[in-house]
């Protein structure tokens, strides 16, 4: 981990919706990311997690803030972005099913990218590059060949992380790359992930609603809820001491497989309520209405982001002395 | 009474050695291949294992809603004594009506979005009540369910329209509607899987309390081993179409036997953080060409010779856990 | 080579099975290979090739269906069959023509306009299409054959004029649901072209539905055009046209039912052929992923 490769800055994002009401998608959140790291951005539906992302990759232009990746400002979507910076930053999505065009080859598809940033690779070239991408996640290059229904969920997302990178980024923004896949086909993605990042120095921004996945993924933890910013702290700190009560309810909620992370959840915390719409978030502490230890300043006074210990910054009244 | 006397009282539900396949263009898919296992009443049984496992199949041979170009080979569901697939269409309904009801695991597309929840209810309710029963005693049938899976305000829910309500509160509608009419059995597909985790965990905790209070059955599907841990007695662990593990779920989760079990367990991630798995190698077998003996064998890596020729038998090992391996050893 | 050829035979089969679930269309596939084999080298199997052009026997002239001419002779003693089988290859000129020019051309309006929906461009477009789609059609194909002169190339623009709007709404219908896919994201996320979004990745995945419609569509359009020459706008004498035939027998009707009779039950079966065949396509086409 060495030096700053993205830092986002007070950033919002504001949808507008008919009758003058504004959906608050992301509102105000600071980010850093660094070289070689993973990034654990966790959050339930509504929270904004994909929001960010793709905000990042271009799809949307930032209402406010900064997106400052490697000292350029990204704010503008992605017309304006150079192919430079497109090449940069790239991203892999969710669904299987839906990242590779059905009708078209896996080599096609690959080859996009190739056409794209790679202008001095002739078409003989890129064919065979094609393979060698396939070959570099771990999948047989014969796949190359296949259309995307023939092959598996796990192969569909290695090849989607193949494509992503073939123009050779250096941050990759995993949008929910494996929450579509059984858990034996997830550990072999994970695992291809992982190395990857090892011999290639590679930033990940790993989105996702898995708390479990994080402790084994993640170098930091960063804890959405409703386009605000509750929790950040480094992965082993983050699950040994959760401070935001709402992070809290979130570990004491995940099912477990063993006895011994039964005894790692917090207190039993019976999860109450529902998210509130992001068209009507509530004043205050957004988390207030579902939270056990509100006070009364929470319904008035929203909460700042405070560092409480190296590295972890909790918004919270409960830590403001 | 022994205790073997009141487990054969306490049976609502038994799969006798189920073989299901499906014709498909001509190639013949053997999905379900001997699969047995009991639901006693107020029991929670979970079926888990990873897609294409054979879970939802089964769910749907309970109901006899299976496609029609499946064929059942062999074997029975005896739901109160009676076999699903000789009884006659009249007895049929009476018991999907009144006797075994599913949740599903997206329920925005379980209720119909241009009606309103009163009309639905109201209209799954006179199916299972004797017919004349007048509107006034199913709405309050509606109100008493609702009130049962602790939805506020229920007679707002009841006029409300499905997208008016949230994915969690949807979900406890569809709850609502299987256990108003009395059912004893539910089929519960992935229910919290689409749903947030502390929505989900509101859900999961909402049927382990109607089990235990109104002994009401469940038949929990997931692919989570983590949902069926917290949320069933007894748990069948499948692998393409086979029960390949069973037991009560503290045992199974405890000490796992087979083989691929054991490796499923190792890949899902954990809070402790111990590194993750490399996954089982392979893929789920060509169902129009399982392998002769053990399915699980081309993937396992303890497969000998006689895992390919024999199918494993469904071992005891000790007191009311089973496995189907052939190196499973009684009481190891 | 083996290797090759399995998988090839085994989706054929496959597609065979699908295409013949239901078997009625397989009858269906019969009618329109039994039609286009007759349109390519109906003049060599016709009983009188001579007869399909302006050939005049008043001898044999109205003769009811008999032995030597099944379907009996017309007013100047021309083999009714003879003259039916001879207008075949114009009628599947005319159907193939117009849904060649108007497939592509509706396309193109309603995909540009699907994947940029909600710009400038997208209501201009569709608003267009809307102006053709509300035109009545038999309206405007008869205005526009009256305009020009009175033959089957222009009956044929006049059917294609009023035919691509709906192709157009097909497309806009596919490419405004596919440009949220996450493949069509990817290509402009990471900086592909239009012509290589529209082209490359759109189409491949409009095709089944565009082919499906183009076979369903075939009847329809051989019904537009014989209505057409009905009206006296299509093909002109001599040569035969099933319209033409139909509509300078009625005149004679019931008397010498067989000058409008046989014509009629050949525009029934070519379209129930096509229709048939059009269905077996789809069920081909559609549910490709189980």
């Amino acid at each position: 981990m060495t030096g700053k490769i993205l830092e986002i800055k007070r950033l919002k994002k504001y949808f507008p919706l008919k009758n003058r009401l504004v959906v608050k998608a992301i509102d105000g959140v600071d980010l850093e990311l660094y070289e070689g790291e993973t990034l654990g951005l966790v959050g339930e539906s509504g929270s904004g997690k994909s929001t960010i992302a793709y905000m990042l990759v271009g799809m949307y232009e930032a209402t406010e803030g900064d997106i400052v990746y490697k000292g350029e400002n990204l704010t503008q979507a992605g017309i304006y972005r150079t192919l430079r910076q497109k090449r940069e930053i790239q991203i892999v999505f969710q669904d299987p099913g839906s990242s590779l065009n059905p009708k078209r080859t896996v080599r096609k598809s690959l080859m996009v990218p190739l056409a794209v940033h790679d202008k001095g690779l002739s078409r003989e070239q890129a064919y065979r590059r094609a393979e060698e991408l396939l070959e570099e996640v771990g999948l047989p290059g014969e796949f190359a060949d296949k259309y995307p229904h023939t092959l598996g969920g796990g192969e569909r997302q290695l090849i989607s992380v193949a494509r992503a990178l073939a123009s050779r980024p250096s941050l990759l923004v995993l949008d929910e790359p494996t929450s579509a896949l059984d858990v034996s086909i997830q550990a072999k993605v994970i695992g291809k992930l992982v190395e990857l990042q090892r011999e290639r120095n590679l930033s990940y921004l790993f989105i996702t609603h898995d708390l479990s996945l994080m402790r084994n993924v993640a170098d930091r933890v960063a804890i959405l809820y409703l386009g605000r910013m509750c929790e950040q702290a480094r992965t082993s700190e983050f699950f040994e001491k959760p401070r935001h009560p709402y992070t809290q309810m979130l570990l004491s909620s995940i099912p477990v497989a063993t006895a011994e992370e039964e005894m790692l959840k917090p207190a039993k915390i019976l999860s109450s309520g529902e998210i509130p719409s992001p068209v009507n978030v509530p004043m205050g502490c957004s988390f207030h209405l579902r939270c056990r230890e509100k006070m009364p300043i929470c319904r008035e006074a929203r909460p700042q982001m405070r560092e409480i210990a190296p590295g972890h910054s909790v918004c919270c009244h409960l830590y403001e002395q | 009474m022994t205790k073997g006397e009141e487990n054969k009282k306490e049976i609502l539900l038994e799969v006798r050695n189920l073989s299901v396949s499906f014709d498909v263009y001509g190639k013949v898919s053997h999905v379900l291949d001997g699969i047995s296992f009991r639901v006693g009443k107020g029991e929670r049984v979970g079926l888990v294992g990873e897609s294409g496992c054979g879970k939802t199949t089964m769910l749907k041979a309970i109901l006899r809603v299976l496609p029609r170009n499946a064929l059942v080979g062999g074997g029975g569901i005896f739901f109160e004594g009676r076999n699903v697939f000789e009884m006659p269409d009249a007895e049929l309904d009476v018991m999907r009506r009144r006797g075994a009801g599913m949740i599903f695991q997206d329920p925005s597309s379980a209720l119909n979005p241009v009606f309103s929840v009163e009309s639905q209810f109201l209209t799954a309710l006179q199916y299972s009540n004797p017919k004349g029963t007048p509107r006034k005693k199913l709405y309050s049938l509606a109100i008493e369910a609702l009130n049962n899976v602790v939805l506020p305000d229920p007679e707002r829910i009841m006029k409300s329209f499905p997208y008016q309500l949230s994915g969690g509160m949807k979900q406890r509608v569809c709850i609502a509607i299987t256990i108003a009419a009395g059912r004893r059995l539910m089929l519960a597909d992935e229910p919290g899987t689409s749903l947030d985790v502390t929505i989900q965990d509101q859900i999961l905790r909402l049927i382990n309390n109607l089990a235990e209070d109104k002994k009401l059955s469940v038949i929990m599907v997931s692919h989570s081993l983590g949902v069926i841990r917290e949320s069933t007695s007894y748990v069948n662990i499948m692998y393409a179409g086979t029960v390949v593990e069973s037991g009560a779920t503290e045992d199974v989760f405890k000490k796992p036997r087979h083989p691929y079990t054991v490796a499923l367990m190792a890949c899902v991630p954990k809070l402790t953080g111990d590194s993750l798995a490399k996954g089982i190698p392979g893929r789920i077998p060509d169902y129009t060409q399982p392998p002769g003996g053990c399915r699980f064998a081309p993937r396992c890596p303890q497969a000998e010779g006689v895992c390919r020729e024999q199918k494993p038998p469904h071992l005891e090992v000790v007191s009311g856990h089973r496995a189907s391996c052939h190196f499973v050893r009684r009481g190891e | 080579m083996t290797l090759l050829k399995e998988p090839l035979k085994n989706s054929l089969k496959k597609s065979w099975l699908k295409y013949s679930e239901s078997k009625i269309t397989v009858l269906g596939l019969v009618i329109v290979v039994g039609f286009a084999l007759l349109a390519c080298v109906g003049e060599h199997v016709v009983p009188y090739p001579e007869h399909i052009g302006s050939f005049v026997d008043f001898a044999n002239a109205s003769r009811p269906p008999n032995l030597r001419h099944p379907f009996g002779t017309d007013l100047i003693g021309r083999d009714i069959l003879s003259r039916i089988v001879g207008s075949f290859r114009n009628t599947l000129l005319m159907g193939v023509i117009v849904l060649c020019i108007s497939a592509p051309v509706g396309f193109i309006v309603g995909v540009v306009a699907g994947y940029n929906k909600g710009k400038l461009i997208d209501t201009v477009l569709m608003r267009l299409t809307d102006i053709f789609l509300a035109l009545p059609p038999l309206v405007l194909a008869l205005a526009i054959a009256s305009v020009l002169q009175p033959n089957m190339i222009n009956s044929m623009l006049a059917i294609t004029v009023m035919w691509w709007p709906w192709y157009a709404r097909l497309s806009y219908g596919v490419a405004s649901s596919l440009r949220t896919e996450n493949y069509i994201v990817y290509a402009e996320l990471t900086g592909a072209g239009m012509f290589h979004i529209l082209f490359r990745e759109i189409l491949p995945n409009c095709l089944s539905s565009l082919l499906t419609k183009m076979t369903l569509d075939m009847g329809y359009v051989i019904i537009m055009g014989a209505t057409l020459s009905y009206a006296g706008l299509g093909e002109q004498a001599p040569k035969p046209a099933l319209g033409s035939m139909i509509s300078q027998g009625v005149k004679y009707m019931p008397a010498q039912w067989w000058f409008t009779v046989f014509p009629a039950i050949a525009i029934i079966v070519i379209i129930l052929g096509f229709n048939l065949f059009g269905d077996g396509i789809s069920n081909m086409l559609g549910a490709d992923e189980s």
